[in-house]
């Protein structure tokens, strides 16, 4: 008897804590937007509750991969440059984001953009032969974005068969979210779950809203309190003020005197990338001499060209406008390895194609190939080549 | 109400009765925090490599 006292006095203190929380995320989740737009964190791209609710009327969501996660500690960074600005692009991706996972974020979230535009940065080497690998796509599955990609109505049935189909064949190693994801697909296709599973089921998608909720107030107060911290302790970063304070628009020109500047201060190297990477990359460069001689057909075969019309399909049904942002590779680099110029060029042209057929606009960068400090890295963006990607947002923003 | 009330008022009973509270308590935050925080997916750990 005493026992049962104390569990239920103890459910009742749960209860209350949990009730805390509750109220606690959700009221740190939104926080502060213009930082949530910029952080970089993986968990931010896969919270709907996060995306959703920080989602303002001079922002539109800009769709990429690792090179968020590059530059951060320069003025040349879109979360830097837009600092002040009145603009704010949502960067949604990390290493591995791909395509298909932003097809699936874009559905899911479109019907809290106010400016219907969004930008996907395009990374050759998503381009290779394999696609998205399963391990990598699975580690950036969200669950709660995939069902409400499919209780998106603006969508067609083919897309959601293509995104539904490619999805279940890339989690094959997650057998638990596989049954799931593929229910879920079944239940939008008219099959009716009994009813102890269709509540199960609406049990399990609040938990995963709070659990979506909890977590992501819970990092976003850590990440935002440690670059308080961190900034406090900096001195100023190059390329000083890049804000025009009256227009509220970056000083373009500005900034990329200030790139070229903080390149050319640093030791230069035949690459033209930063001294740091170099320095990492410059034991493995023997082996790397000619190692792409042979990729004739390089980043021009795979399922990433279809996994990219889906995302343009998406912004089609939806009524989103999009903007491909064409990305090159190193020139200098690549050169190196004797990856060959044709295979190069067959890629920027077959993505020119894609973009024709479906009538989008693009940014093209494909001739910056050799434009000195453009990457921080063999692939990553660096100094003047995010100041380019950033202006080029930022004009597709205002008009 | 009347009768919890007054059990607490046994420092004995209540000592014992709050030892108990505490680890169901601690016992059902430990579960909370796993299931709220945890990542529950069973797929093998993926290895993020550079290009």
């Amino acid at each position: 008897m005493e026992k049962m006292k104390a569990f239920l006095l103890a459910l009742a203190l749960f209860l209350l804590t949990v009730t805390g929380i509750h109220i606690a995320a959700g009221r740190g989740v939104n926080t502060d937007p213009v930082f949530y737009s910029g952080w970089t964190d993986e968990a931010k791209s896969l919270s709907y509750v996060g995306l959703t609710l920080n989602m303002q009327t001079n922002m539109i969501p800009v769709f990429g991969s690792s090179e968020f996660q590059h530059g951060l500690d320069t003025s040349f960074h879109p979360a830097a440059v837009f600092r002040g600005s009145d603009f704010h692009p949502m960067l949604i991706g990390a290493g591995y984001y791909q395509s298909l996972s932003h097809s699936v974020t874009l559905a899911a979230i479109e019907k809290s953009l106010s400016c219907r535009k969004a930008v996907l940065l395009l990374s050759p080497q998503w381009f290779r032969k394999t696609g998205v690998l399963p391990q990598a796509y699975l580690s950036r599955f969200s669950e709660i974005l995939y069902g409400k990609m499919l209780e998106n109505d603006a969508l067609s049935e083919k897309t959601k068969d293509y995104i539904s189909d490619r999805t279940c064949l890339l989690l094959q190693k997650d057998s638990q979210t596989l049954a799931r994801a593929a229910k879920r697909k079944a239940s939008v296709d008219g099959n009716v779950l009994p009813w102890y599973e269709a509540f199960l089921e609406r049990l399990w998608d609040s938990f995963l809203t709070e659990k979506d909720s909890v977590t992501i107030a819970f990092r976003q107060k850590t990440a935002k309190t440690r670059l308080e911290k961190e900034e406090s302790a900096r001195p100023s970063q190059e390329g000083g003020q890049s804000v025009d304070a009256a227009a509220g628009s970056p000083d373009w020109e500005a900034l990329k005197k200030a790139a070229i500047a903080a390149g050319d201060a640093e030791n230069q190297n035949p690459f033209y990338i930063d001294d740091k990477a170099y320095q990492r990359l410059k034991p493995y460069l023997p082996g790397k001499k000619g190692m792409n001689a042979s990729a004739k057909g390089g980043y021009q075969y795979g399922p990433e060209f279809e996994d990219l019309s889906c995302f343009l399909s998406v912004c089609e049904e939806t009524g989103i406008e999009p903007m491909l942002v064409i990305l090159p590779v190193n020139g200098y680099y690549y050169d190196y390895t004797e990856f060959p110029k044709t295979a190069r060029e067959a890629y920027y042209t077959k993505i020119r194609q894609i973009a024709s057929q479906y009538q989008v606009r693009t940014a093209d960068f494909s001739d910056q190939e050799y434009t000195r400090y453009f990457f921080e890295d063999r692939v990553h963006l660096g100094k003047i080549g995010w100041v380019m990607v950033n202006e080029a947002i930022y004009q597709f923003f205002k008009e | 109400m009347k009768r919890f009330i007054n059990s607490l008022k046994n420092k004995k009973a209540a000592r014992s009765l709050l030892s108990w509270t505490g680890i169901f308590y601690f016992l059902m935050m430990v579960l909370y925090l796993y299931f709220i925080l945890g990542n529950l997916s069973n797929a093998p750990k993926f290895v993020y490599t550079q290009f």
